[in-house]
């Protein structure tokens, strides 16, 4: 018995390692990740901006959908709904206000909100207002709605102004819509072509192409009657 | 050979009386013959000389003696059955301060336990493959063959909970950077080097062109077929070339396609965008981007790497 105290008292008094401890950075230490978010994570910044950005925050996702929660994220993004839609608008026409623009912006915005809620799983963003990456989805929609809006202000707005003004087809969100994706049908581009033709030189391409498309077919045809007549 | 005596009680009184007249205060050079045996001072000991200064002290004093780079691993390794913190001391010396490309000589074995155990081996290693030229993809299945943990950012990308927080080494040039804090995040482009032929010209070259035109007319009659003519034209060319090239092949660095944010601890001037470097890094997993798919599943994803440590690679590969 006291043999076995004496070692154990031995044991204990000994050294906890002769060996000093294993440096983290050595190639023999196990497996060290920094999980922290780095300077590109995606942000109310980066969707303002349009940045290309990475999904990384600081909260963990949880199981259990949350109404609560789902209703707080998208209060959250609506929120702040005017501010992003005026500010868009407003860079892409060099400071100019455009009511109408912005209110379409809004109305598409606070659509493409209702998936961010995420069923409450966790916050959209988290405390430093980093998107969780459950918040792809969403964040790409309200990403593209800002996209769209700043093509429309800077491509198709003065051409919807004139073509308000002179009593065209397809006026309002529709021609901004239409122009931005140049859709539109040819009796508003017959309209704008003829009534705001300066306004719209950049969202009627296609009008020299056509031109010489249908000048070029005469041409054709008379050559061919000419070979024939020889 | 004998040398003549004199008596030198004759040069002291001299000596003396010179000296006896001059008080300045200034020193006195005086020649004098070899003293005689008995009259000498007692002769001190030899004194043991002087050891060189610990490599740890003074490494640059350990490369001058040794700078030829696998001598100087050489004599690194004899001092490890004294100090195994002088050897390492030495041979880091020999790595930073001497062109070290001898990968298998700090590979072998002499060195395992070191590169285990210091937390600044991998650092070396990767050193010592950017001052090989910097190609990584020819460098790692080495590292790999003996058995070092560092990997391919490839590798960490295809399966990335197998390599998170492991090593990565990783040839890249610096795209753009964010910073939040005080730590900034850089874009990184993989790349990698390929070879690629060339021919140069040399010496003189000869190229002659020979055009020989020929053409004829004939005209007559014949009681068969009445009045007619036979003309004709014949052209040859002939082009000969004759030069002397030389296949060149040169190592062109070229992106991957892979991509990857890096952390740094702290902003770095050095780090310049559009150069390319070796990256020694933490491999922290893989994030979704904002752009691509909208489906989250085919979304692309970015490695996140947490940046240990960068050497610029000389443009010179060893193989």
């Amino acid at each position: 018995m006291k043999a076995i105290l004496v070692s154990l008292l031995l044991l204990g008094a000994a050294p906890d390692s002769a060996t000093p401890p294993l440096s983290p950075d050595a190639l023999a230490a196990p497996p060290l990740a920094d999980e922290t978010p780095t300077a590109w994570a995606c942000t109310v910044d980066t969707l303002r901006e349009g940045k290309e950005c990475v999904f990384e925050s600081d909260t963990v996702a949880a199981s259990t959908p949350n109404e609560q929660q789902d209703s707080a994220n998208r209060k959250l993004l609506k929120d702040i709904s005017n501010l992003l839609c005026s500010e868009a608008v407003s860079n892409a026409r060099e400071g100019r206000v455009d009511a109408a623009l912005t209110s379409l912006c809004e109305r598409r915005y606070v659509a493409a909100v209702e998936q961010c809620g995420l069923r409450g799983t966790a916050p959209v963003v988290d405390a430093k207002g980093r998107f969780v990456a459950q918040a792809r989805a969403c964040y790409r929609a309200l990403s593209g709605v800002l996209q769209d809006v700043q093509l429309m202000a800077s491509v198709a707005a003065p051409c919807c102004e004139c073509a308000a003004r002179n009593g065209c087809p397809g006026t309002g969100d529709r021609c901004f819509a239409d122009l931005a994706r140049q859709v539109a049908t040819p009796a508003t581009l017959a309209c704008l072509n003829e009534r705001c033709e300066s306004a719209c030189s950049m969202v009627l391409p296609s009008t020299e192409a056509s031109s010489s498309r249908t000048s070029s077919t005469p041409r054709e045809r008379a050559s061919r009657s000419g070979s024939a007549s020889l | 050979m004998l040398r003549p005596t004199r008596s030198l009680s004759s040069w002291v009184v001299l000596g003396s009386l010179v000296s006896a007249g001059c008080g300045a205060s200034h020193s006195h050079v005086s020649w004098s013959e070899a003293p005689a045996r008995d009259e000498m001072p007692p002769r001190a000991e030899a004194v043991p000389p002087t050891p060189p200064p610990r490599v740890s002290d003074d490494p640059k004093a350990f490369v001058a003696r040794n700078p030829n780079p696998a001598l100087c691993e050489a004599a690194a390794r004899r001092l490890q059955p004294e100090s195994r913190e002088e050897a390492w001391a030495a041979l880091k010396a020999c790595i930073e301060l001497t062109p070290f490309t001898q990968l298998r000589a700090l590979l072998g074995s002499a060195w395992t336990e070191e590169l285990r155990t210091r937390p600044e081996a991998a650092s070396l290693i990767a050193r010592v493959v950017a001052q090989r030229g910097g190609s990584v993809n020819g460098e790692l299945p080495y590292l790999q063959e003996k058995k070092i943990p560092i990997f391919s950012l490839a590798s960490a990308v295809d399966r990335p909970d197998t390599y998170k927080g492991r090593y990565v080494l990783v040839r890249a040039q610096v795209a753009d950077q964010r910073v939040e804090g005080e730590r900034p995040t850089v874009w990184l482009v993989e790349h990698t080097l390929t070879s690629v032929e060339t021919s140069a010209p040399v010496g003189y070259g000869e190229r002659i062109d020979t055009t020989t035109s020929s053409s004829g007319d004939l005209g007559g009659q014949t009681q068969l077929t009445g009045p007619g003519r036979l003309g004709g034209n014949l052209v040859t060319r002939e082009r000969s070339e004759f030069s002397v090239t030389q296949r060149n092949f040169d190592n062109i660095s070229d992106e991957t396609g892979r991509e990857a944010l890096g952390r740094l601890a702290k902003a770095d001037p050095f780090l310049e965008t559009r150069r390319d470097y070796v990256f020694l890094a933490r491999f922290d997993g893989v994030r979704l981007t904002s752009g691509g798919a909208d489906d989250d599943t085919e979304a692309p994803r970015i490695p996140v790497l947490t940046i240990v440590s960068y050497h610029a690679p000389q443009p010179l590969v060893v193989y």
